[in-house]
């Protein structure tokens, strides 16, 4: 009978190893998705066309992606520290550290968002990838048309989250043909900054 | 377990002993037993190649019909088929080892590369936003596991690749951890391969950019990180040891070099808030430098010589490209270029004559 060491060394062996392990680091990958699945809360969410100037392409329709009430949110959800939006100051703040959008889902239909520089220890959040200044194009334009000089002027804060523009542009049948007529409800399941896609 | 020699130093070393042998020095038998504690490193063959390019290209060719008929396929099956190539390559791998090892290896590269593409695929059908760092940290772990248990080099080598895309992917995200154990692994591995050169150039790398990645999560400023990265090359250089010593010596010139250049600029040393005019540190640091490779290549070293090649062009175009005519500028710089490419390859023949002299 083959001693335990030689059965650990022989070719056999190694292929088994081999595609266990694989198979372990393959999966993972699914660690934290499951606990997303079984931990988070669900949250309804509406996608609708965010472009703020379809009259300046009167020969296609643009869309522009945007989630109603995550993309964009009044300047009061920035701490206060960074509603300095005259200043080049918020866009330096903006690339020292990571942000997090706090959720607290009042109802189906509303939601306020908070943004904070910590993370949260519990309750709903997204992980922010990027912040910036959202301009009024009308205002902007009047502005120029009164003084001559080119200001944009400011309306809230803009904020994307990672990737989720692109899960949803994948899971969401025909999405971008659709938004240029319709919103589409889909929903979010979150947990500790996490996210996975429920419906569709 | 007998020890590997390039080919070079082992047909050099058979022809020693067989001359000895000629000379009456030693018997035939103890050339045997000599012979015998050593063997010839298997370097790269045609069919090898031949048989690991047409592995790589079904695996390649494969992937590329699954993917683009991904969407059609549930997300389950996506998954069973997966797992089914990796599996029928890591079989086919053990059911030719014995009578075709080449191309049981090759099989094996294409496991790794099915597990690799496995992790993209999977993370992509099921959304799991996955950052493409961690991908790559977990496919180095696939590659590292099955390079430990059939100890291939090639595997373990090209760990080091995917560690370094997971490094400088993650550069701005948390990954202290994961890096630290990876280069862990990488330096016990060193150990584990027999401290083999290319092994000992893939971990230093890793390591080099690790401490880049922690002077960043830092803050630490251009000009602090040009002048560690200086200090780690001097003690790359004067830290004498066993184990590559010449790759280490390559890293201390190299590192010197690339710092130095850095710090050549006056506008890096203005960052540094109570220095004002950079000049008064960039220059004498760059003449400095200079001066310490020209002592570098009187020891007879080729790397310092580009170095100093590399600071005569910085200058030549900084100083002269506004006042001289284009035309003119670049015929000199041509032949400036062709003058140090001449001389570093005459240079580079007088070592390798010395070397085997």
């Amino acid at each position: 009978m083959k001693s335990l060491k030689s059965l650990w060394a022989s070719p056999l062996a190694k292929v088994v190893i081999s595609f266990v392990g694989l198979f372990v680091l393959l999966f993972s990958l699914t660690v934290v998705p499951l606990m997303t699945y079984f931990l988070g809360d669900d949250v309804p969410i509406t996608i609708y066309n965010a472009n703020r100037e379809p009259e300046r392409f009167n020969d296609f329709v643009y869309v522009e992606v945007g989630i109603q009430d995550f993309t964009w949110v009044p300047i009061e959800a920035m701490p206060e520290d960074l509603r300095d939006i005259e200043s080049n100051n918020f866009y330096r703040r903006l690339n020292e550290g990571t942000f997090y959008a706090v959720i607290e889902v009042t109802n189906n239909t509303s939601r306020v968002i908070q943004v904070v520089e910590e993370e949260p220890s519990e309750g709903l959040y997204l992980e922010i990838d990027y912040l910036f200044l959202s301009v009024d194009p009308v205002k902007t334009e009047e502005k120029y048309e009164e003084t001559g000089r080119y200001e944009p002027v400011y309306d809230g804060i803009q904020i994307t989250y990672r990737n989720l523009i692109s899960v949803l542009d994948t899971n969401v049948p025909n999405m971008y043909d659709r938004l240029k007529t319709e919103t589409i409800d889909v929903t979010l399941r979150i947990y500790r900054g996490r996210y996975i896609l429920i419906n569709p | 377990m007998k020890k590997k020699l390039s080919r070079y130093v082992y047909r050099f070393f058979q022809e020693a002993l067989k001359d000895a042998t000629e000379k009456n020095i030693i018997s035939t038998q103890q050339e045997k037993d000599v012979l015998a504690f050593y063997e010839e490193r298997r370097g790269l063959d045609f069919i090898r190649v031949l048989v690991s390019i047409g592995s790589i290209l079904i695996g390649l060719g494969v992937l590329l019909f699954i993917a683009g008929n991904w969407e059609v396929i549930s997300n389950p099956f996506k998954v069973i088929i997966i797992l089914a190539f990796l599996a029928a390559s890591l079989a086919s791998s053990y059911l030719t080892s014995k009578h075709r090892p080449i191309t049981s290896q090759a099989l094996l590269y294409l496991s790794v590369l099915i597990f690799g593409a496995g992790l993209f695929l999977i993370n992509l059908a099921y959304n799991f936003n996955v950052e493409a760092y961690t991908i790559n940290f977990v496919w180095a772990l696939g590659a590292l596991l099955l390079s430990s248990v059939y100890k291939d080099t090639i595997l373990f080598v090209f760990a080091h690749f995917l560690a370094f895309l997971f490094l400088t992917l993650g550069f701005n995200d948390p990954i202290y951890i994961q890096g630290f154990l990876l280069l862990v692994i990488f330096f016990a591995g060193n150990y584990y391969f027999g401290y083999r050169k290319l092994i000992t150039f893939g971990s230093l790398t890793l390591l080099l950019v690790f401490i880049l990645y922690v002077f960043n999560d830092l803050d630490v400023l251009a000009p602090y990180i040009a002048l560690s990265f200086f200090a780690i090359g001097l003690l790359f250089y004067y830290f004498k040891h066993q184990i590559n010593y010449d790759i280490f010596q390559f890293f201390g010139v190299a590192l010197m070099g690339v710092a130095g250049f850095a710090l050549s600029f006056k506008e890096i040393w203005q960052e540094i808030e109570w220095i004002t005019n950079g000049s008064w540190f960039s220059l004498p640091f760059a003449l400095a430098v200079v001066i310490y490779m020209f002592t570098l290549v009187s020891k007879r070293q080729i790397t310092p010589l580009i170095v100093i090649a590399a600071f005569i062009l910085r200058y030549y175009f900084d100083t002269l490209y506004d006042f001289l005519p284009r035309s003119l500028f670049f015929v000199i710089g041509g032949f400036m270029v062709l003058g140090m490419g001449y001389y570093i390859e005459r240079f580079r023949r007088l070592e390798v004559e010395d070397e085997k002299s």
